[in-house]
């Protein structure tokens, strides 16, 4: 065993470790997954965990942290060699055998994966699945192991607990398999729970259950918690101690208090992210663009598309799913719009009914003037020249097969133009983006993912649009490249005079970029104004519920704040429902008199300007407006005046 | 791995509560079984519209010496129905057959009678031979995959490839050719090289039964090598990909040695894609058996289509062409079946 | 994981063929396979030219001489050498299996193509058409159809088996283009205005070549097969003509008295397709698993 060394952060006392690793290594042997010779994914990694204690391993992707943890309990994917040593309860486990590691697992360390559809078996009943984890720890009877699967499951939250044990994975929401999954990690009691990325797959408001399940679940337990995430807001928020990876090795750890804390800026790899993470968090500090009476790109009037909903259960043989309804907006020349919402918000579906260049099933779409019910085919070939789209992920939006100059030449190729004035313009644009030249000659797999997401908006620019829609722009990419990628869109937007459609999910990316938003619940709009204000001081309980959900770096901020969180309704929106979509999670909700409740559950709340105008936190900030519809500040709530009761979950305080 | 979400819905959230097997799951299959139904027919009419273009059966007759007299050839013509349209031939041969009636040979024998026949020594023959492979074929993929890149893994790759390389009917010869001095060492016919049973031999009870499996042992092995050959790379195959899944890991994680995680949830996903396989290449394995039987000497389905080729018979041909495709059918039922056995999500999802 | 595709995305931008053939894990059987196959494509070209006996040729004085001497292996029950005769057979196979190789493969790419990408009623009505024919053995038909082909060229059963053994591989086809098209860089295209067929061409049809030189291989041993089986029964090729099928006809009534003219030609038949058996299980290995999953499924 080597001796032991800690780069950095302070040394808990030696004694009462529950877990000791030491030179651990892990080397992919020559095969064809490893691309050639054998690569040492972690090389030499120091970590020590008391019993009790939560360590968080972070560092970007490719640096070895998910190795590292799957190494711990011999599970690492692919033929491998590992080397070093984990010491658990002092007792050594790398060289343990199959069945001697399997008593450990399970029983004393619990794993969480990241994406629990995968991690299911998905021909197997949740319940059963449970049951067998409780099977192999406890001498029960199969009766009991049943039972005490169906009380794992109401134990991690999951409603009528009895009746779902019969479903299959599919059958749960993202936020129901990872609870499903963590109910099977905790099945033999474990006095280690190891968690890779657990929430990186969900919704910020799941997330936020989560985490606080897995707060619960250490707090009842006393097990300790070795968490592997890329997001400093889990670490700040669920985390003691913490521990950064690059490239297999661990450059630094300490404590999570002090690193972390608002006035601290610690230096190195932890110290990018964290200046990173701070700096994307941090409102724009050239707030919102004057309004001059720019003319509208883009016009949406109450956007609806239906699915049908074939198949789906509960829902009527004549109703269909309600992916988008009743959504307007306008974006003018100039602005950014963010259009914020979870998944199965509908944010992606207006993104597709714009993009498309169809009529609208009801409702109506203009772009740059023309109306989509009206095009010909001349108007749209010509439209989609002036409109274009930017993808989340740019590995899997870049043909992986071609090379970045016939990637951003495509657009003008598919127009004619010839070889050589495309390659002119490819040199141009690789110049707007801040691309190297030599980059042309790549293909899309040796780019970085920033320079990834660079070409593909060198690719949307190539035809000169005034429109870009950008899905999820940098939500693929690691904290460190976001922020470039992000000025970037930020520059070319004042230099081309672009108008933006950002659709996001993060809180923090809508309020430093966009000008407006427009927040998006299972496809109705329920609050629609200018950023600044309506996410300093949200009106409509679901907003609120967002803005409370997405974590500051802050531990001190993460630790100290009221939560509210909401429940998971995992019912479909149909076209025959009722009343407020929002009112089964809603928090305000459940504290009406039964008359406010009816009025909630008959009446479909419409946008409406805000009761109190005077409660508005920053007037002055607030651009008077040309035109009524640009910034008017409307939420779609019955009770947009209770909700200032309501104990405000204020936008979390940032300090540089 | 898979994925679950329809295009339509996505970014629909689209959650279940669950409930029993929606009523759509019988509809489902009745329409699954129209479909075979309809395959079933119009792959009899291609053959027996392909057979009356390719077939001349009066040209025997006109080749006679000395030459019959017209009258005689119209005659001939006329009993065959030959002056009829095509597709009109197939509908007087479709009606009579759900009462048993499949027309005549050229030579103006029954079909019905002998179809039946023949029916049970073919069925005999190919599903002894088909269980065999699928079992021998499923159990050597899943071996492979456990021994991925070990001796064992590419001498069972080797040997497949050379077993796919030689045809069938040169496997039957082949294997007699081995068989033979074994037989000659014992001094009897320990396993015989040709018919169903010993003709003559007048056994009963056990006797018979013993007499039929030494004719049955090797014409079942012609069948069963190509086929456990090729299966056994699939499965191999499939076998891998889920050796490679997040779930395996998973189950390992909660405390189940390796081996135990692959029998009891490595397994079961593995034979999924090898169903759908199975339903799909039935069909293309049936020729195997159409050698087997020539070779063999059985008088099987296969030996009397070969026969009613070479007497340019569409009757025969259809004939033969409706019992493959109704087995066909039948293995894409049991397909259906046991996938959904296998597969919940498939009785639990809608269309 | 994340290491994991990180690295294998890495690999993958080197270019497939290039990666493919720096790691090629099936490289022996690739080596093995493609030179046992060059050998016997030479030996097919070059041999009757250098070799002195006539496959037609008929030695009264020498019938059934067992292999060794002069006949290298033997001669046949007419007197014919057999090498001679295997060589020219193989000639023939060789060239069978290669065109019915090439026109399947094309024909299985359109098909899968067009009812992967259009989808709707394309797709079924296509993919009911190749639920049908793979219902139908193509030896069946190819034996129904022998009475037509008879008197003519041989590249007519060349067509006839190209156009019954293209189905299985249509299906894979189709099946990867229903995920290619999910993937977002051909939904990139589509909004870029890319008509179907530039996408088809210049999206779709370069991440199938791989899963298409693997099949083509495959199926270069198939038609051989094919070919042999219908020979055999005499439905294929027709005297004078020889192919390996025939001579495996003509040896295997002696088969169990006088072997070597069975085992000759089934010999050559079976070094020839366990050859392209080879190649092709090299290829799938180098192409398919080296060409990096992350981005391909």
């Amino acid at each position: 065993m080597k001796t032991e060394h800690t780069p950095h952060g302070s040394e808990p006392p030696p004694t009462a470790q529950l877990l000791e690793v030491s030179g651990l290594s892990v080397t992919f042997r020559n095969g064809v997954r490893s691309g050639g010779g054998p690569r040492r994914a972690v090389r030499g990694v120091d970590l020590r965990l008391a019993a009790g204690q939560a360590m968080a391993v972070v560092g970007p992707s490719g640096s070895g942290k998910s190795v590292t943890a799957s190494a711990l309990i011999g599970l690492v994917p692919g033929p491998a060699v590992v080397e070093g040593s984990v010491r658990f309860d002092g007792r050594e486990l790398l060289h343990l055998s199959d069945r001697e590691l399997s008593r450990i697992r399970g029983r004393r360390i619990g794993m969480v994966f990241q994406d629990p559809l995968t991690a299911l078996n998905p021909v197997i009943p949740v319940g059963r699945q449970i049951a067998e984890a409780v099977r192999l720890h406890r001498t029960t009877t199969r009766k009991e192991a049943r039972e005490e699967a169906v009380r794992l499951l109401d134990r991690v939250g999951i409603p009528s607990a009895a009746r779902r044990a019969g479903a299959f994975p599919h059958e749960f929401s993202g936020g129901m398999r990872q609870r499903a999954a963590i109910a099977m990690a905790i099945a033999g009691g474990p006095e280690l729970l190891i968690a890779d990325e657990p929430t990186s797959a969900l919704d910020t408001t799941v997330q936020a259950q989560i985490l606080h399940l897995l707060d619960s679940l250490r707090a009842d337990t006393g097990c300790a918690l070795l968490m592997i995430t890329h997001d400093l807001g889990v670490v700040a928020r669920s985390c003691d101690r913490i521990a950064v990876m690059r490239d297999g090795a661990l450059v630094q750890q300490g404590e999570v208090a002090r690193l972390l804390a608002a006035e601290s800026a610690p230096d190195g790899e932890l110290g990018e992210l964290l200046t990173a993470t701070r700096q994307l968090a941090r409102p724009r500090p050239t707030g919102p663009r004057p309004l001059v009476s720019a003319p509208d790109v883009l016009r949406v009037e109450a956007l609806r598309r239906d699915y049908p909903a074939r198949g789906l259960p509960g829902a009527g043989r004549r109703d269909g799913v309600r992916a988008v309804d009743g959504v307007s907006f306008t974006v003018a020349e100039g602005r950014a719009l963010a259009l914020l919402g979870e998944s199965g918000s509908g944010k992606t579906t207006v993104l597709r009914e714009i993009m498309g260049l169809r009529p609208p099933q009801a409702g109506r779409v203009e772009v740059l003037g023309h109306d989509l019910a009206t095009l010909d085919r001349a108007d749209r070939y010509a439209l989609r020249r002036r409109m274009q789209l930017v993808f989340q992920d740019p590995s899997s939006s870049l043909d992986p097969l071609m090379t970045v100059a016939d990637l951003i030449g495509e657009p003008l190729a598919l127009e004619g133009e010839p070889a050589e004035a495309r390659g002119r313009r490819v040199a141009e644009l690789l110049d707007l983006v801040e691309l190297e030249q030599a980059v042309a000659r790549a293909r899309p797999g040796r780019l970085s993912g920033g320079q990834r997401q660079r070409v593909a908006i060198a690719r949307a620019l190539a035809t000169r649009p005034r429109l870009l829609l950008l899905d999820e722009p940098v939500s693929a990419l690691d904290a460190p490249l976001r922020a470039g990628v992000m000025d970037l869109l930020d520059r070319l937007r004042g230099e081309l005079g672009l108008a933006y459609v950002l659709v996001s999910h993060d809180v923090h990316l809508v309020r430093r970029c966009a000008d407006d938003v427009a927040v998006l619940y299972r496809g109705r709009l329920v609050e629609h104004g200018p950023t600044a204000a309506a996410l300093n001081r949200p009106r409509h309980p679901y907003t609120r519920a967002l803005v409370d959900a997405a974590l500051s770096t802050d531990p001190h901020t993460e630790r100290h704040r009221r939560r509210v969180l909401l429940p998971e309704d995992s019912t479909t929106p149909t076209t025959g429902g009722t009343g407020c979509a929002f009112r089964p999670r809603c928090p305000l909700f459940t504290d009406l008199d039964p008359g406010s409740r009816r009025l909630c559950a008959e009446r479909d709340p419409s946008p409406s300007r805000g009761l109190h105008p005077s409660r508005d936190p920053s007037p002055s900030r607030e651009p008077h407006p040309p035109r009524p519809d640009a910034t008017a500040w409307t939420a779609a709530c019955h009770h947009t005046a209770h909700s200032a009761v309501v104990p405000a979950a204020t936008a979390p305080t940032l300090r540089p | 791995m898979t994925s679950l979400s329809p295009p339509r819905a996505a970014g629909v959230r689209a959650v279940a509560a669950p409930s029993g097997p929606p009523a759509g799951a019988a509809g489902r299959l009745l329409r699954r079984l129209a479909w075979r139904l309809g395959l079933c027919l119009a792959a009899t009419f291609t053959a027996y519209v392909l057979a009356s273009i390719s077939f001349d059966p009066l040209a025997e007759l006109r080749g006679q010496q000395p030459p019959p007299p017209q009258a005689v050839i119209d005659a001939q013509a006329q009993r065959l129905g030959l002056d009829d349209p095509v597709p009109q031939r197939f509908l007087g041969w479709l009606a009579g057959v759900p009462h048993g009636d499949f027309g005549e040979t050229v030579t103006g024998q029954e079909i019905g009678d002998e179809l039946w026949r023949r029916c049970g020594t073919s069925v005999r023959l190919f599903l002894a031979g088909s269980l065999l492979a699928i079992v021998l074929g499923v159990a050597i993929g899943l071996w492979n995959a456990l021994r991925d890149g070990r001796p064992s893994d590419r001498m069972s790759l080797f040997a497949s490839l050379i077993i796919l390389a030689v045809p069938v009917f040169v496997l039957g010869t082949v294997l007699k050719m081995l068989w033979l001095p074994l037989n000659e060492a014992a001094g009897t016919q320990l396993l015989y090289f040709s018919a169903e049973t010993t003709p003559g031999a007048d056994h009963t009870g056990w006797a018979a039964i013993g007499d039929r499996l030494r004719h049955l042992a090797l014409p079942t092995l012609a069948i069963a090598l190509p086929q456990a050959a090729f299966y056994s790379r699939y499965q191999r195959a499939a076998m891998l990909d889920v050796l490679g899944s997040d779930f395996l890991r998973a189950a390992r994680a909660k405390g189940l040695r390796h081996r135990q995680a692959v029998l009891r949830h490595g397994v079961r996903i593995a034979l999924i894609p090898m169903v759908t396989l199975f339903a799909f290449t039935f069909g293309l394995h049936l020729t195997g058996g159409v050698f087997t039987e020539r070779v063999f000497g059985w008088n099987g389905m296969g030996d009397w289509l070969l026969r009613g080729i070479q007497d340019e018979d569409a009757n025969i041909v259809a004939s033969v062409t409706l019992f493959i495709a109704v087995l066909v059918v039948l293995a894409g039922m049991l397909a259906d079946g046991v996938l959904a056995l296998l597969d919940p999500r498939i009785r639990r999802a809608g269309p | 994981m994340n290491t994991l595709t990180e690295e294998r995305t890495s690999a993958q931008g080197r270019g497939r063929f290039r990666s493919a053939a720096r790691r090629t894990p099936g490289r022996p059987s690739i080596v093995c396979g493609a030179a046992l196959l060059l050998a016997l494509a030479g030996a097919a070209v070059l041999g009757p030219l250098l070799w002195p006996y006539d496959h037609v040729a008929q030695d009264r004085t020498a019938m059934l001489v067992p292999p060794g001497g002069e006949h290298w292996l033997g001669t046949s029950r007419l007197g014919e050498d057999l090498l001679a005769q295997c060589l020219q057979g193989l000639r023939k196979s060789l060239v069978i299996g290669l065109l019915v190789a090439v026109l399947s493969t094309t024909l299985s790419a359109a098909v899968g193509l067009a009812a992967g990408y259009l989808g709707r009623w394309v797709d079924r009505c296509l993919m009911w058409g190749v639920d049908m024919l793979l219902i139908l053995p193509p030896f069946l038909v190819a034996a129904v159809l022998s009475p037509l082909l008879r008197e003519r060229s041989w590249l007519y059963m060349v067509l006839v088996l190209a156009l019954f053994q293209w189905m299985l591989t249509a299906r894979v086809v189709r099946a990867r283009t229903v995920a290619l098209r999910q993937r977002e860089f051909v939904t990139a295209a589509h909004h870029m205005g890319a008509p179907t067929l530039w996408i088809m061409r210049r999206h779709l049809l370069p991440h199938l070549v791989p899963l298409l030189v693997i099949d083509c291989t495959l199926h270069v041993g198939a038609a051989i097969l094919g070919e042999a089986g219908l020979s055999y029964f005499g439905f294929g090729i027709q005297p004078p003509d020889v192919s390996l099928g025939t001579l495996v006809a003509t040896g295997s009534g002696s088969a169990l008295t006088y072997p070597w003219a069975f085992l000759a030609p089934v010999g050559f038949l079976v070094v020839t397709v366990s050859a392209v058996g080879l190649l092709g299980e090299g290829l799938r290995r180098a192409l398919e698993e080296g060409r990096g999953g992350s981005n391909e499924d």
